[in-house]
């Protein structure tokens, strides 16, 4: 501090300070705190329109997915459950499908027989209750189909827009990319309360009660793999897959992140991913990377198989490969 | 401790006294306070949705404030270390300042992350033993445990000063010397770890790339003294309180050397993305030049880069040694600052997206009031501080009025 | 009721000789085609595709590219028999032309590349199977050897079950997994798919900033 004298207290300045209270200041603050505490209740006047529901003491008081017990979870899936049937109009199958053993997921992609026709990103949409504004509208679709310039593996000249007459264009190519289930996830190294993490059967999963929603996760993801919900997710109930898991196809809150679970309420019971079922072409192979004999094994030891973005050291366990 | 409680309500009292203009200021800034809190009440009940941002353009306005004023706040630490490490006697009437202006900044910072969460109501999963923290691997938890920790600092030592000034006493060395040159430490940590906020992302590879840390620190040290320059002056006019010209040539030359610095760091930036046509500097094409048809930002960027240059010449040429020249050099600076901080570096590393895609970002109304909403709102305290500092510091407010004796303090 | 029906049997069988009579002998070969030829009107039931994948996944088209209704034999339950007719016509490797003209079957357009003779995939005396290398016979079930004569690589892949689609359950412990043969997905004839119109794009988000003229997706060439 100073002691600059041309910084003094005067008698002026302190009896400023010290000047008693009237009434009439009273009055002047009672009336001045009125309009002000009116002007701060038409200021969060928005609130009143919060759903009830939306915020819940139960759901603040939940813990980690990680941490629940058995019993703590069953009850947060039937409390789940009744929510989206009151909220949406369908009751779900929800359940939680834990990893089966000795499976390590992997998928590949043939790029040679990807024809662009998008049939894997609708069906994504059906098949996981994504958010969407109308039929067609696929931005929430884990899976992302990219039209390339044949003559090189350039992404930034490619589009994901395309919507010629017919595909395949004779001088594109086309890929799909979605979550990678990375080994060095980068996403799961970023998010601060670990709501996102890597399941032991390779599966990057997000717990959606328990993300902030703060997208350090989109930020850091390479391969756009993630999706916000900048709203409350709007869905008809015909548009609804009822067959839903807590971590991967449950209707999203808003203001969390989802993303590509490789379907694991499918595939975790031995089925195939709704985005392999209905590729017309026969593009995608999906299986157990420690099953010797699976067909992902086949392709990783038969074909020419390449990583998308490898230099950024991922490891991802999506593979792009060649026919011919 | 009844001490203290009467401290805190004489400090409330004064609060509310002051002149016209203090008034209409105050309202002024209350009524944008509440705008923009009504804005973000829509926010928190429509969803993100309200803003400008998409999947792809995933952080905005938000994190760009943020962003900013993280830096700002960091600046603090420039009137810290003349006055304490080069015992500069001088810049001991200004440094209470600076820790006041970082409090109020630290304050904003926090409520800009707060506001660009999607679930503020899950704020308390980030704390343990309750919540999860990724701490070490997620950075965004050491920034979390550096701002509140910065905050902290600044609260302490700014209150323990002002506390002991206002009673009367001595402070106690051994109470705030340490607390001081850790803050300096602890500042340029703030800003480094927000930058490694960016710099560690391999996928993005606009920000992945050392130089950002450096230009974080070299651009903060320039807008955090404009910053404070200006404050010192407002200061100076409207409460009488005699802050000299050697605080302010300290901060210009701070100024000038941080700017000169930055300047470089941006050439060095400039040379190393567009020498050789690559596909990582397509961020940056999109910045400077615009990519596929998409200029949104081009605009942008040059006016940042003019006002930077005319920033930088002011400084570095006699004009910088006359006020009104400093002064429109720290508007200059400040503002390009806050551009090529915000729209320069948040939004470019979004477009093009990993896939190649482009979607520009611009934020909405909305967008714009909760950020003029938190600005305003930071404005606000710093006033409020400096309503109750400046009395406390000419003792004018004392524990003891009767007690004219001003007591030497170092 | 048998005695009618065999009578009847007689009857068409005898119609069909004097119907084949009148204009063709084997081994004569004759240019003018006006005399058509009439053939028995069979009822013939639609093919059925096999289910594919699991049928609680509605939601999911799983069409494969083919979704035929006429030509898939070895699930239709064909009850037409190739050889009502084949056995009055001998096989000819070349159609059109100097050459007997192909009255029947016009609508099958052979388009499989450098295949472009029909007795390639098909019998020459026994129009019911396909035919190996060395003349033997291929039956209709099996008909993934068949296209395995000149796909080696695409069968051995298929049977690797990398080449075309499977549905169902990747782990077989637990469900079917179905597969898909050739021809369910590729037209024998014209076994290269047609372009289909891809689904609906991606759309530039609505709520982003300075969305692309209308009309315009495509980036233009890069700079």
């Amino acid at each position: 501090m100073n002691n600059d004298p041309q910084n003094v207290a005067s008698p002026k300045t302190i009896e400023q300070v010290y000047r008693p209270i009237t009434r009439r200041t009273f009055l002047k603050g009672a009336a001045a705190s009125m309009v002000g505490v009116a002007g701060l209740m038409a200021a969060l006047k928005p609130l009143l329109e919060l759903e009830s529901g939306s915020v819940t003491l139960d759901e603040l008081l939940q813990r980690h997915y990680r941490e629940l017990k058995p019993e703590d979870l069953q009850r947060i899936l039937a409390s789940l459950a009744a929510r989206a049937e009151q909220e949406y109009g369908v009751r779900p199958n929800l359940r939680d499908v834990k990893p089966m053993a000795g499976v390590e997921f992997g998928y590949a992609l043939n790029l040679s027989r990807c024809i662009g026709c998008r049939k894997c990103a609708h069906a994504c949409l059906a098949e996981n209750n994504q958010s969407r504004d109308d039929e067609d509208d696929i931005e929430m679709s884990y899976i992302r189909v990219l039209e390339l310039n044949q003559g090189a593996i350039n992404l930034e000249t490619s589009t994901a827009y395309f919507d010629p007459e017919t595909v395949p264009q004779p001088d594109k190519y086309y890929m799909p990319v979605q979550c990678q289930q990375c080994r060095e996830s980068p996403c799961t190294k970023v998010c601060p309360v670990q709501a996102t993490w890597q399941e032991a059967d390779g599966i990057v999963v997000v717990d959606y009660n328990w993300c902030i929603g703060c997208r350090y996760c989109m930020a850091a993801c390479p391969y756009d793999a993630r999706r916000f919900n900048y709203k409350k997710p709007t869905l008809k109930p015909e548009q609804i897959n009822p067959n839903q898991s807590y971590l991967s196809n449950r209707i999203r809150p808003k203001g969390v992140v989802e993303k590509c679970t490789f379907c694991l309420h499918r595939t975790r019971e031995g089925k195939y991913p709704a985005c392999l079922e209905v590729c017309p072409t026969g593009a995608r192979v999906f299986g157990n990377l420690l099953d010797p004999n699976s067909e992902i094994n086949y392709i990783l030891n038969h074909k020419r198989v390449y990583i998308l973005k490898e230099d950024v050291g991922t490891q991802p366990r999506f593979y792009y490969f060649f026919d011919k | 401790m009844r001490d203290y409680l009467t401290f805190l309500f004489r400090v409330w009292r004064l609060s509310w006294q002051g002149s016209v203009k203090y008034y209409a200021w105050m309202t002024a800034l209350t009524v944008l306070v509440l705008v923009g809190l009504h804005a973000w009440a829509r926010q928190f009940v429509d969803g993100l949705e309200v803003t400008g941002m998409t999947n792809q353009v995933s952080w905005g306005a938000y994190i760009a404030n943020f962003t900013f004023l993280v830096g700002v706040a960091a600046a603090a630490v420039m009137l810290v270390i003349p006055a304490y490490v080069y015992r500069k006697e001088h810049m001991h009437a200004v440094v209470i300042f600076g820790e006041l202006l970082a409090i109020a900044v630290i304050v904003m910072c926090l409520l800009f992350v707060m506001v660009d969460l999607g679930r503020p109501d899950r704020f308390h999963h980030m704390i343990p033993p309750f919540g999860v923290f990724n701490f070490p691997s997620s950075i965004l938890s050491w920034d979390v445990i550096v701002l509140n920790g910065y905050l902290l600092l600044n609260l302490h030592i700014a209150g323990y000063l002002l506390y002991c000034r206002y009673r009367g006493r001595q402070p106690t060395r051994r109470f705030y010397i340490p607390f001081v040159f850790l803050s300096i430490a602890w500042a340029v940590s703030i800003h480094t770890v927000t930058a490694f906020l960016y710099v560690g992302l391999a996928g993005r590879s606009y920000w992945h790339h050392p130089l950002v840390p450096a230009r974080f620190l070299a651009s903060a040290f320039v807008a955090g003294p404009a910053l404070m320059i200006l404050a010192f002056q407002i200061i100076h006019r409207t409460t009488k309180y005699f802050i000299g010209a050697q605080p302010i040539t300290t901060l210009r030359m701070i100024m000038t050397v941080a700017m000169i610095i930055n300047m470089f760091l941006l050439f060095s930036e400039l040379f190393t993305e567009f020498y050789s046509p690559t596909q990582h500097a397509a961020a940056a094409h999109y910045l400077y030049f615009g990519l596929h048809g998409h200029q949104g930002l081009v605009p942008w960027i040059w006016t940042a880069m003019g006002l930077d240059a005319i920033g930088l010449v002011l400084l570095i040429t006699p004009a910088g040694r006359r006020m009104l020249w400093l002064n429109v050099a720290c508007v200059t600076c400040f503002v390009g600052i806050w551009i090529e901080k915000g729209m320069g570096l948040i939004i470019p590393g979004f477009v093009p997206s990993p896939l190649g895609q482009i979607v520009e970002y611009l934020p909405t109304r909305n967008e714009t009031l909760v950020c003029l909403g938190i600005w305003a709102l930071g404005a606000l305290m710093f006033t409020w501080m400096l309503r109750v500092a400046i009395p406390i510091m000419n003792g004018s407010l004392r524990a003891n009025p009767e007690l004219v004796t001003i007591t030497k303090s170092t | 009721m048998r005695v009618v029906m065999a009578m009847a049997m007689c009857g068409l069988s005898g119609w069909l000789w004097l119907a084949g009579q009148s204009d063709h002998a084997p081994g004569h070969v004759t240019d003018n085609a006006s005399v058509p030829v009439k053939l028995p009107v069979v009822a013939r039931p639609p093919a059925q595709q096999p289910t594919v994948g699991l049928p609680a996944d509605a939601h999911l088209d799983k069409t494969p590219p083919r979704a035929t209704r006429g030509l898939d034999l070895v699930k239709a339950g064909w009850t037409y028999n190739c050889m009502e007719c084949h056995q009055l016509f001998p096989a000819r490797w070349h159609y059109g032309g100097t050459n007997r003209p192909l009255n029947e079957h016009k609508d099958i357009v052979l388009d499989h590349g450098n295949n472009r003779f029909c007795l390639n995939c098909h019998h020459p005396t026994n129009r019911n199977v396909f035919v190996d290398y060395d003349g033997a016979e291929i039956a209709q079930a099996d008909v993934v050897k068949l296209c395995a004569k000149c796909h080696g690589t695409i069968y051995r892949d298929w049977q690797a079950g990398v080449h075309g689609r499977q549905n169902g359950y990747w782990q077989t412990e637990l469900g079917p997994k179905t597969k898909l043969r050739c021809i369910q997905c590729h037209d024998p004839h014209s076994p290269k798919f047609k372009e289909m119109k891809p689904l609906p794009p991606l759309r530039y988000p609505a709520r982003a900033a300075n969305p692309p003229p209308a009309g315009q997706v495509e980036p233009p060439a890069h700079p």
